[in-house]
């Protein structure tokens, strides 16, 4: 059971930090923005930027949750509830209603975001941008890394978990890198935010289910013991 | 007080994003603006939303992404 648990739970967190949506929405208003001002070569340097900050900060958070994180009876009886909790709420709130791919953040907060987006100019700021894009998701991808953490304390080889956290922080970043791709083969904002409305509520079930699944790895780990 | 120059400015920004020409874009823009103002002069409360959807209903005559974008700016996040 106890490898089946890691390998799964490092699944299931990698397909649900793949999938959120706040690093992609902020990649896409950033590259808008910035390529309406300048020039595709400074936004394409600004944007290698952006991803490493963003990869710093779910390496910190994958390397604290793994070195903070012990492994219990109670701890994974109490995860389980808190994945159920980011599972429920996920699907009542990550998406606000209508025809947009609005996120449950505050509009005071996405407008701030948004500005912080349109107004890049250095690499320190899209740096910091793609740093900060993780923390407002962290109700939702907390639970998740204290899972990996448990995951990859089960796996004995040092070089293997090493590489599993490697491919966790690469997985966080390629939404970004798959819009990217999509804005260097010619499609626009316009193009990519239809598509991302027309999958929202496909995206939003599916997301919900892997979090039912890995709350039902959990419970069956400790039964199964 | 709607600013009709930052709205100018901003829809000038998303046009060079979309590749828009800059001077195509200009025209566009100028036209939907002038056509927008007519559309709600004859209101007596003209609300920003207003004047949003006037533009956007405008811009979608000659650029339907660029009007999509304006629409949806708040859209995204």
């Amino acid at each position: 059971m106890g490898i089946i648990f890691s390998v799964g739970a490092f699944i299931l967190v990698t397909v649900i930090l793949l999938l959120m949506q706040l690093k992609p929405s902020l990649f896409m208003l950033f590259y808008h923005s910035v390529y309406g001002r300048t020039s595709k070569k400074n936004v394409n340097h600004l944007s290698l930027y952006y991803i490493f900050g963003a990869m710093t900060t779910t390496s910190v958070l994958v390397a604290v949750c793994f070195f903070l994180t012990f492994d219990s009876s109670l701890i994974r009886w109490v995860l389980a509830g808190l994945v159920l909790a980011a599972g429920i709420l996920f699907c009542l709130f990550y998406f606000q209603r209508g025809r947009n791919t609005k996120l449950f953040l505050n509009r005071k907060l996405a407008n701030s975001l948004t500005k912080n987006a349109q107004s890049v100019k250095k690499p320190s700021d899209a740096f910091m941008l793609g740093s900060m894009a993780e923390l407002p998701e962290l109700i939702f991808t907390l639970p998740l890394y204290v899972v990996l953490a448990l995951g990859l304390g089960g796996i004995e080889d040092a070089i293997a978990r090493t590489s599993l956290g490697i491919i966790v922080v690469l997985a966080s970043v390629i939404s970004v890198m798959i819009v990217w791709g999509f804005y260097k083969s010619g499609r626009n904002l316009a193009n990519i935010q239809r598509f991302r409305v027309k999958n929202k509520q496909f995206l939003r079930f599916f997301i919900t289910g892997c979090y039912l699944i890995l709350m039902a790895l959990l419970i069956a780990s400790e039964i199964l013991k | 007080m709607i600013d009709a120059e930052n709205i100018k400015h901003e829809l000038k920004i998303d046009a060079r994003a979309l590749d828009i020409p800059d001077g195509a874009a200009e025209e566009f823009i100028r036209r939907s603006l002038v056509d927008a103002k007519k559309k709600v002069s004859d209101k007596k409360i003209i609300t920003k939303m207003d004047l949003e959807r006037a533009v956007s209903a405008e811009l979608k005559k000659y650029n339907s992404d660029l009007a999509y974008i304006y629409k949806n700016r708040d859209g995204i996040i």
